[in-house]
């Protein structure tokens, strides 16, 4: 057990004493936020990498793989959140789980409505469809950034950045990456927020 | 004028205090969660805890998250007062 310090500290030692209050503060305030954040961001990015690059090179496929990583995205953000829910309780945590589902619930929904209910399955069909798609994605891509920047103003301006930069690697992609979009997608969302999710995972401690 | 806290001026009590003030009121962590984040070990957390909750500053709730025991930790609203008190104090011996 540490040494019981003197009760009449100089001013040097009531220095040093708040600068490792602020010290911990900051670390807790970044631990808790790292527990969920880190995960979820890494959740987000490897499901726009397998969504994204199945679209480039396979667009047929996405068919049916809408509906894996719908799955995959629901029960992972299930889990994270019981998971988090072991290492902390707050009387108002819920909310910040219900705001990612009601996030979540808003872009499949509008997705889901947005696509034709008969996936394209030929060439033909899909050139024809994806200058519409693109848009589609381009738009859904966008949501949980712009949810990030909203987050960021309350938590951390380091998800106003993420959700600034990456919207702006999406809109550039838009405008100027027209035959390889969604790898661009892949590479610069899927990308950032993968990477995002293991530096938070990695330096928020 | 603010008074510093005997129980709250230990070093590791301290630390332990400004982990969990620093959760929103009302808010609890883990055991090991806490312990792991200040590189406290079981016992020396556990003999400041014990003290900190002797004092009334500290909350210490035990429960069971599928079936294994969980040991969870919050501030108490006089622990919260005593700990910013504590702190206004060491600003004000900065500042003489």
């Amino acid at each position: 057990m540490n040494e019981e310090p003197t009760f009449a500290p100089s001013p040097a030692e009531a220095r040093a004493a708040l600068a490792e209050v602020d010290l911990v503060l900051a670390q807790t305030r970044h631990a808790i936020r790292q527990g969920i954040s880190a995960p979820l961001l890494i959740l987000w990015g490897c499901l726009w990498i397998v969504a994204d690059l199945t679209t480039q090179f396979h667009p047929q496929a996405m068919a049916w793989l809408w509906w894996v990583l719908d799955l995959v995205g629901i029960v992972g953000w299930v889990l994270i959140f019981k998971l988090h829910g072991q290492r902390m309780k707050s009387p108002r945590g819920w909310r910040y789980g219900a705001a990612w589902g009601i996030l979540f619930f808003y872009a499949i929904l509008w997705v889901n409505l947005l696509v034709p209910v008969d996936w394209p399955q030929t060439n033909d069909q899909w050139n024809a469809f994806e200058p519409v798609f693109r848009r589609i994605t381009a738009y859904f891509h966008t949501v949980p950034m712009f949810a990030y920047v909203i987050g960021g103003l309350w938590l951390d301006p380091f998800f106003i950045w993420l959700g600034a930069i990456v919207t702006a690697l999406i809109v550039l992609g838009f405008c100027f990456v027209h035959e390889y979009f969604y790898l661009w997608l892949a590479v610069t969302g899927g990308g950032a927020l993968v990477v995002s999710g293991v530096f938070i995972k990695k330096f928020w401690k | 004028m603010p008074e510093l806290d005997k129980i709250i001026h230990s070093p590791a009590r301290l630390r332990i205090m400004a982990a969990l003030v620093a959760l929103e009121s009302g808010s609890a962590l883990d055991f090991s969660t806490l312990g792991k984040m200040l590189a406290l070990t079981d016992g020396n957390l556990g003999a400041h805890l014990q003290t900190l909750e002797d004092a009334g500053y500290v909350k210490i709730e035990k429960t069971f998250i599928a079936r294994k025991p969980r040991t969870f930790l919050r501030v108490t609203a006089r622990g919260r007062g005593r700990f910013e008190e504590h702190v206004e104090a060491l600003r004000e011996i900065c500042r003489v």
